[in-house]
């Protein structure tokens, strides 16, 4: 995951969004991938199998989100799967278990009786980057307006880091 | 393999003293597995072992629960145990994984071999270290000069075993940086409500309404975590509301109901203008005032006759007409409603004065101890103190070395110390009044031109400690830094590094620390520690639940290389200095001195380690404590006959007051010397006048009184605020080489308001000079004329920010702290290539924002241009009044 330090153009606000995996209905990702090494579960998520992977760094690309990053020391590219190794067995995915004020609520969107649905139609949740048409799993509730402008690049405050972080450490072939 | 891995590290170090490399830089080691940390792949959860214990990142000291598999820690989780934090958690926590593996953690024992400061090292035995330093020590106990030995702490968790180690040896100086963080904002609560309450523990959970000064929960605060998800349900679940009054948008005041950007150091303007209001509007709960504060209410109403909104709006810049507003629905919520404040109203030269508006705000309206209110909950270790009837009590086992003799003239006081001080200092300390004369050690530990500082306890000057040596005040032969940062963190860290590299001034200066930094580089000898994942500590502190908890810190892991507890460090230490010393020290290990610390716990011992928490959980809430009665057995030897005792007639034992009679009958009250709460307090102008301070001071008046910061008064255009501020990932100059944290915020861009560097002519990523001067206050070096520091750095452009201020914040800037810290490349560790790191394999290449990968480099280092100023009486450093002047490179 990817925290990104973020200012409201228009209001004296600052704010910190998560940027995650969106797991797309229509991922781009799983389209680009030459390996085939991008993969849906049966769930719904999507995931990298790190032994298929052979950096073709094309998923890297693809993502208008700029969800996957590379792993130097493994070798491959990474990005959330939604802690299936915590799901698994019965934990809640870090971030979401993490969250100091509990902003992060995990579940299934499919049942319009899950709290995660009744609080998204509630707090009309939206996607990020609607016009990508990549339908999205993850939504964001008041966020997703103001963090256009931080799309794919960098970590953090400074332009110049914007320059050169991500572009450097994902997409230098 | 591990035993390959085990000589090759050997080899190394034995190269690198053979090359003349410096610093050693040792790499720490997977004892277990060749592979390195971000290459391990997943977590197991179905193998890992999950250990409690508690999280040393910040000051909050939140319960976590460490899982390590292949014996290395690998994630760190809340623990839902914990009653503060309820199981949440903030990134700061996965630091400790950082520094614990960070590739040049220190590792061996260290002695300098060329000069001082010049990162010459040789690595030497445990043994060799202790003899070396034993031998420096030893003397000064032997020849009754023991507070030649000074001990200054940036900070210890050991609650008590650094003081049992310090009064064993026979110095007063453990020396402390209280004032650095609050000492300005603890005092008005302790002259309020008692030495036991130098911090509030609000009721967020039930709360209506919160109003806000400067205080920052959401990102970085003492109970910052534990109050960010408490306030946060409060307004989810039943539409609590937030108000908050800042310089800038912090993560706080952006999430705030309303925000309002106010000049530095007029909080208080606001809150005399509410209190004012309050009064106008007969919102205030009469019955509550009458019955706890120690003044008439028609005295208050006097003394803030003249506060009116609009006055207050021409100071602070907030509107009149949201100022009225803002008090009639705070007063309107009582008792649900609560104030908050931290550094934003109390690190300014009228910093006391403010704070102690805002405390009387929440007695006027009654909501002190109430549900949703302002409360206050047992804090310190458990010894029967106030709020802890009934806790077991959990104290370091005996036995237990007695504290050093005060300094001054006569039977049971230190004159040989006493007699080298300059002739000024004595005639001011011969003046005192005995309860300050039995609490003096001399200038270090208990500044004369500070006695606030010392009063309730000893909270002491950290920023003077460097001038004061270098003004002869205090003759030192062994300096020992503990996990000190004062020559990267201080204000006038500059002046801090001078003396310390001066060998007249300090001949012998140890640092214990976890690893290299600004301080350990200027040492002649360093004891590497084991850090927060690998040893033991006792663990107590408010609880935003209201209901008082204990948890413990214990090893996940066994200490990297040959580092040791600081627990550990001093015991050898004291073994090896003798002299009776070792009688104080007779556990063999730690966790049998914890295990018997916790002996009255009625858990076993084994079911504790496994929790890591234990809280009595039928207790009642800490609600209203002060209207409890006294007990049959409270009563017993104490003045109180059922029939004699006066309505407001203090119960004591011993005489000391332990109660008050309300409604005919005994009650607890405030733990303060007359049970009520001090309003009004003679402390202040009594302090003042064993100074010299005016009492014209704002900061001599015994009821709180407005006054502007001095060197705000008619600030020319051209001048501005300087002002410093907490990111949310860091914790204070300790986390700048913690590479997760790093990777988020490594620089600190001078904030400013778009307006404002358009009427300086700058844009966005202009290079700035910030130019600071002296305060003109009461204080040390006020008044100099003259640009008293610089540094230059980048201008970023910040909607929300008060148009008079920029800021920066100082996390970053690093000179000595490794790759991460510096934001360097590899090419210049000596360990590059020759050791299997266990650390981030991109740490090879250095960091990706270094300057020599294209990056934008590691920030500025700000505090050697931010003058030592120390607020009267308190000596709390005011970090927020600096005026600068800015102008484009």
């Amino acid at each position: 995951m990817r925290v990104r330090y973020l200012e409201q153009p228009d209001d004296k606000q600052i704010s910190f969004a998560p940027l995650i995996c969106m797991h797309c209905v229509d991922a781009p990702c799983l389209k680009a991938c030459p390996s085939k090494a991008i993969r849906r579960e049966d769930d719904g998520r999507v995931f990298i199998d790190e032994n298929r992977c052979d950096l073709e760094k094309e998923c890297v690309e693809a993502c208008p989100y700029g969800a996957i990053s590379i792993n130097v020391e493994k070798e491959v590219a990474e990005k959330c799967d939604f802690c299936t190794h915590r799901t698994e067995v019965g934990l809640a995915p870090a971030c979401v278990s993490n969250c100091p004020t509990d902003a992060l609520v995990f579940g299934d969107l499919d049942d319009p009786e899950s709290r995660i649905s009744k609080l998204a139609n509630k707090k009309m949740a939206k996607a990020w980057k609607v016009e990508e048409n990549t339908n999205p799993s993850v939504l964001y509730v008041s966020h997703e307006k103001w963090m256009e402008k931080k799309a794919n690049t960098g970590v953090q405050l400074d332009s110049k880091d914007e320059d050169v972080t991500y572009e450097q450490n994902n997409l230098k072939k | 393999m591990s035993d390959l891995t085990r000589r090759s590290i050997l080899k190394l170090g034995s190269a690198l003293i053979a090359g003349g490399f410096s610093p050693l830089r040792v790499s720490a080691q997977n004892p277990n597995s060749g592979k390195t940390l971000g290459a391990l792949g997943r977590l197991d959860y179905s193998k890992a072992k999950a250990t409690p214990t508690i999280c040393f990142a910040c000051t909050n000291h939140c319960g976590v629960i460490g899982w390590v598999q292949d014996g290395l820690v690998r994630k760190i989780e809340g623990n839902p145990l914990d009653p503060n934090s309820e199981g949440n958690l903030c990134s700061k926590a996965q630091g400790m994984i950082s520094y614990t593996y960070y590739p040049e953690r220190i590792l061996y024992p260290l002695r300098r071999v060329g000069k001082r400061g010049e990162g010459k090292w040789k690595r030497i035995t445990w043994d060799e270290a202790y003899t070396e330093l034993a031998e420096k020590m030893r003397p000064l106990r032997e020849n009754g000069i023991p507070e030649e030995f000074v001990f200054h702490y940036g900070r210890d968790k050991t609650k008590g075993y650094t003081k049992h180690f310090t009064n064993a040896f026979g110095t007063p100086h453990r020396l402390n940086r209280r004032s650095i963080c609050s000492s300005n904002r603890r005092a008005p609560l302790m002259s309020f409500y008692g030495r036991d309450f130098e911090w509030e523990t609000q009721d967020l959970s039930n709360t209506k309404y919160v109003i806000n000064w400067g205080a920052n929960p959401y990102e970085a605060y003492q109970g910052g975590l534990f109050m960010a998800h408490r306030l946060q349900s409060a307004r989810v679940d039943h539409g609590a509301k937030l108000v908050t009054f800042e310089v800038r948008p912090s993560a706080t005041a952006s999430k705030s109901d309303e925000f309002y950007t106010v000049m530095p150091g007029t909080d208080g303007a606001v809150a005399f203008a509410m209190i004012h209001t309050i009064l106008k509007e007969g919102l205030e709960n009469k019955e509550f005032w009458n019955r706890w504060a120690n003044i008439p209410l028609n005295d208050l109403r006097k003394s803030v006759k003249d506060y009116t909104p609009e006055w207050a709006e021409k100071v602070s810049g907030v509107p009149s007409a949201d100022i009225e507003r803002i008090a009639i629905e705070f007063a309107k919520s009582a008792p649900a409603c609560c104030t908050m404040s931290n550094r934003g109203s109390a690190k300014h030269y009228n910093g006391m004065q403010s704070d102690r508006a805002i405390r009387t705000l929440d007695v006027l309206v009654g909501n002190v101890g109430k549900p949703g209110g302002y409360c206050l909950s047992s804090l310190r270790g458990w010894s029967g103190k106030y709020g802890q009837e009934g806790l077991p009590t959990l104290k370091l086992p005996e036995p237990k070395a007695s504290d050093p003799k005060p300094w001054g003239i006569g039977e049971g006081f230190n004159e040989t110390a006493f007699k080298k001080l300059p002739k000024k200092v004595q005639d001011r300390v011969n003046n005192f009044p005995d309860k300050w004369r039995n609490k003096y050690f001399g200038e270090l530990a208990t500044p004369s031109e500070y006695p606030l500082a010392w009063h309730w306890y000893q909270m002491r000057v950290g920023q003077l400690v460097y001038p004061y040596i270098k003004q002869g005040r205090q003759k030192v032969s062994v300096y020992m830094s503990f996990t000190l940062g004062a020559a990267f963190g201080y204000p006038e860290a500059n002046v801090a590094r001078e003396v310390l590299m001066d060998e007249k001034l300090v001949p012998f200066h140890v640092a214990v620390d976890i690893g290299y930094g600004e301080q350990t580089a200027l040492a002649d000898m360093i004891l590497p520690e084991a850090t927060s994942l690998e040893r033991w500590d006792y663990h107590s502190t408010n609880c935003y639940g209201l209901v008082p908890y204990t948890g413990v810190r214990q090893p996940l892991i066994d200490p990297q290389g040959e580092s040791k507890s600081i627990q550990v460090i001093l015991r050898e230490l004291a073994h090896k200095i003798g002299g009776g010393m070792e009688k104080f020290f007779t556990y063999k290990d730690d966790e049998s001195l914890y295990k018997d610390w916790y002996k009255e716990l009625p858990i076993s011992w084994e079911d504790f380690k496994r929790r890591g928490i234990w809280q009595e959980k039928d207790r009642p809430k800490d609600y209203e404590l002060y209207e409890r009665p006294l007990t049959e057995a409270e009563l017993t030897e104490t003045n109180f006959k059922a029939d004699k005792l006066a309505e407001g007639a203090l119960v004591e034992k011993g005489g000391k007051a332990v109660g008050i009679i309300k409604d005919g009958k005994p009650v607890r009250g405030f733990p303060t010397p007359n049970r009520m709460i001090n309003v009004y307090d003679e402390i202040f102008p009594e302090a003042a006048k064993a100074v010299g301070l005016p009492l014209t001071d704002g900061n001599a008046s015994p009821l709180a009184v407005w006054h502007e910061v001095p060197e705000h008064v008619d600030l020319p255009d051209d001048r501005f605020i300087f002002s410093t501020f907490k990111w949310n990932v860091h914790t204070q100059g300790r986390s700048g080489h913690w590479k997760y944290s790093a990777e988020i915020i490594h620089t600190n861009p001078v904030f400013m308001h778009p307006e404002t560097g358009k009427a300086l002519g700058v844009a966005e990523g202009d290079e700035v000079e910030v130019s600071v001067y002296r305060p003109t206050g009461f204080t040390y070096r006020a008044g100099e004329k003259g640009v008293m520091g610089s540094f230059k750095n980048h201008v970023r452009f910040l909607k929300g920010m008060h148009k008079r201020v920029v800021m920066c914040s100082h996390h970053v800037g690093h000179f000595e702290h490794g790759i991460v810290g510096e934001s360097k490349t590899t090419e210049t560790s000596p360990t590059e290539g020759k050791s299997n790191k266990l650390a981030d394999k991109r740490l090879k290449d250095g960091v990706w924002w270094a300057k020599k990968r294209g990056g934008i480099g590691g920030g500025v280092h700000i505090n050697d241009a931010l003058p030592i100023n120390p607020a009267p009486l308190i000596g709390g450093q005011n970090w927020y009044d600096n005026v600068c002047s800015i102008k484009k490179v």
